[in-house]
Parts: structure tokens; sequence; C-alpha cells
């Protein structure tokens, strides 16, 4: 009974401290709040059944992050099926007709365009400050991926944010 | 590559990214609450299934036993900053900027808030009154503890229904100081740029506060007020109240009551 109470004690306390860190990593992955607060949810949901390997692992929070980075890689395969769909032609012409418009890109249309893996990496190195070694564990990846991964993503960013603000002035909207 | 400043450039605007976005606390625990309930498999049957019926008869004293011992423990000094804090030790390095990036933790230390001005006219109302479902002119309410408490969670619902616009409404929710409860998270239905939300905490109370901001009108219809907070299993919610003291043109509402399970 106690343990169980220690348990609950322990999640609540991890829940307080990192959901919002959680959601906040979902959201610059996806580029969608409410996917976000649902990946972060659902990557506690699986942290709570398996508490006992969060607590045997020596950074919890690693551990957390990379359950949330495999919800986040569904989400996004599922969503890149959806939208073969019909009801995505909309989107897909806004997001052709804006490769040929990257005035108007703010941080997270640029985030979008990178592939996943450099967009993985950068967020993580980048907006969460986590140590290479520690993403390549995240990620299930190598260190020397995270590099050239972030390095690559990095670059990528930096063009499309900066054709962005060098165009003084906008470019004429459909 | 890009230079260093570059590079400091897109941390700065990768974490401001981040950073923007304020997550919603309710609707994470609201989720997790659901797949938590989902995903709890038959509670402890399937350990008993196996065994031998008589083997099983010993299991079951043996809670019994755990579970008269856990609600003495209730008795014991209450190590209470301790458990919250305790986990916070595995990740050193992280840990750190982590924390930092919650500019949402609310600032519940009991010191930060200043006591309510609707703390008197409360407790001179609420412990001794029972009344489950008291009704005013405009506005009947409804105390009820949240079908996703568990054993160490509980959440205290306050539901108010009102007839008529309301000027003045303060909710207050009172959690007695049995098995150690601690502030795990609060929200309203009402908009929350029209209320300020406090809880405080002395040796007998931790005391939810919600009040309707000067000036905000609130339109007919239902709102919830929650309490959450952590505790000892085996917590009796008996000594819980709450009072809500409301305001729609003449008439004045002084209510309170207790949770029901």
């Amino acid at each position: 009974m106690s343990a169980d109470a220690d348990r609950e004690l322990a999640f609540q306390a991890f829940f307080a401290r990192y959901h919002a860190d959680l959601a906040r990593l979902a959201y610059l992955i996806t580029g969608d709040t409410n996917a976000a607060e649902d990946i972060a949810a659902d990557s506690l949901v699986e942290i709570w059944r398996h508490w006992a390997r969060v607590e045997a692992a020596d950074n919890p929070l690693a551990y957390a992050r990379g359950v949330l980075a495999n919800l986040a890689r569904n989400w996004i395969r599922r969503q890149s099926k959806e939208r073969h769909g019909l009801l995505n032609l909309k989107r897909f012409a806004e997001e052709f007709r804006g490769s040929d418009l990257p005035a108007v890109l703010d941080v997270r249309d640029a985030l979008r365009r990178l592939p996943l893996r450099r967009r993985e990496c950068l967020v993580l190195r980048y907006a969460f400050d986590v140590p290479e070694r520690e993403v390549a564990a995240i990620l299930g990846i190598s260190v020397g991926t995270v590099k050239s991964q972030t390095s690559r993503g990095a670059e990528q960013l930096a063009a499309l944010l900066g054709d962005a603000t060098r165009v003084l002035v906008p470019a004429l909207e459909g | 590559m890009a230079s260093p400043e570059r590079e400091q450039e897109l941390r700065a605007i990768l974490r401001d990214a981040a950073q923007e976005y304020e997550p919603d606390r309710t609707r994470i625990s609201n989720r997790v609450a659901a797949g938590r309930t989902a995903a709890r498999p038959k509670p402890k049957g399937w350990i008993l299934r196996p065994m031998a019926a008589a083997a099983a008869v010993a299991v079951i004293t043996v809670l019994s036993v755990v579970a008269v011992r856990s609600s003495n423990d209730q008795v014991e000094p209450p190590p209470l900053a301790g458990p919250v804090n305790a986990t916070a030790g595995p990740s050193k390095s992280r840990a750190g900027s982590a924390t930092g990036q919650h500019p949402e933790r609310p600032a519940t230390t009991p010191t930060a808030t200043p006591p309510s001005t609707s703390t008197s006219t409360s407790t001179a109302t609420s412990p001794a009154s029972t009344t489950n479902q008291p009704v005013a002119d405009f506005l009947t309410c409804k105390g009820a503890v949240d079908k996703n408490s568990v054993a160490t969670w509980s959440q205290q619902n306050v539901t108010i229904t009102t007839t008529e616009p309301v000027e003045s409404l303060t909710v207050t929710i009172k959690v007695a100081m049995t098995a150690q409860p601690a502030e795990a998270g609060k929200y309203t239905t009402v908009p929350n740029s029209d209320v300020t939300v406090t809880v405080e905490r002395d040796s007998e109370w931790l005391t939810y506060t919600y009040a309707l901001r000067k000036g905000v009108k609130l339109i007919p219809g239902d709102y919830i007020f929650a309490a959450q907070f952590t505790h000892r299993s085996g917590r009796a919610m008996s000594k819980d109240s709450y009072t809500i003291t409301a305001h729609s043109g003449a008439d004045d509402a002084d209510m309170s009551g207790n949770f029901r399970g």
C-alpha cells in the first residue's frame, strides 16, 4: 500500500515538474499545441505504467523524452498519411504555395520543413540544451548522427529564417 | 556550418518558441487521469488468480493489516516538503534547467499569497454546515469528489448553476489537513482572465479560493471549481468543505456544504 502511495507521490511530483517541458518538446516537434498536450499526456501515462523503469533510469527526464519522441513520431506519420486524403488538399495547396513564398515563415513553419530527424536533434540540442550523448540515447541513434543532423538542421533553419528576415517588403499575399 | 553568433541566435529563437507556448496543465492532467484509468489492469485480481484459496486468504489478511497500519500512519509527523522534492534528485544536470523553465508553476507558497478577504466569512460558515445541495434564488451548487480521484490523489469539485448574471462570487474549497494533503493543481471553467485563484495553507486547512474579478459579470450557466491535491492513501473526505458567497442584483447567496464521494 505505502509503496503505491510513494509511487503516486513520486509520479505526481514528476508530472508537476516535467509536464510543461514535455509538452513544449512535443510542440516544437509537431508544431501543434493540441497534439503536443495529448502526446505529453500519453507519454506521462506510459511513464506511470512503467514507473519502475523510470526510477531505475539514471535520467528519468531523458527516459520520458524518449517515450515522447516516439509518440510524436507516430503522430507525425499518421498526419502525413492523412495528408494524402482529399480533406487535406487545402493544406497541401497552402504548403505548395508556401514553398514559393518563404517570406512569411515563422519558427514553427520553418521547423516543420526540416526532416524529422534533424528537427528532433536540433530542438533537443538548441531549445532544450540536451547534451549530444543524451540526445543520442533519447532518439536511439549515434552521437555522430546527432552531430551531423543538428548541424544540418541548424543550417537549414538559419537559411529558412534568414530568407524570411532578409525580405524587407513582404511578398504579395495571394 | 552556422557561425557561432548565428548558432546563439538560433538557440535563443528556439528556446523562445518553446517558452512562448504555455501548455494547458488541466487538459494534460485530465488526459493522464483518463489514460491511467484505461490502462489500469484488473487491480490485484490477477495476482490472486493463480494462487490457492488459502494463500489468497493470507494475502487479504496481510492487505487489511497494511490498511490499518496506513490509516494509523496519519498520526506520524508529516515529512511534508519531503516527498514532493524527493524525486528532484535523479536527474542532476538536466533538472536545474528544467525547473527554470516552469513559469506557470504557481506561486502557492503559503507566505506568497496574501490572506484573502473572504477568509473571515468563509470560516464563519464552513465547518458546521453539512447541507449538500443548497439553493438560492439565482444559484444552486453541489460538491462532489471527482471520479478520477485515486488512493493518493484527489480532486474536489464544486459545481454551481446560475440563472441570473452574477456580479460577485467567491468560492472557497477547504481541504482538511488529514493524510498530508499537498496542492497538486486547481482549475475552474470560468475563463481564467475573469478569476483569481489562490491556494493557502495553514495548520488546519489547505484553502483554495476562486474569486471573480471586480467588474466581471458571470453569465448564467454551469461552472466548475476544482481543487486537486495529493495525500496519503486512505484519506477521509468528510471534513472537507466549501463555501460560496455570491451576489446578483439585489440577491445574495451564502452557501456551504461537503463533498459526496
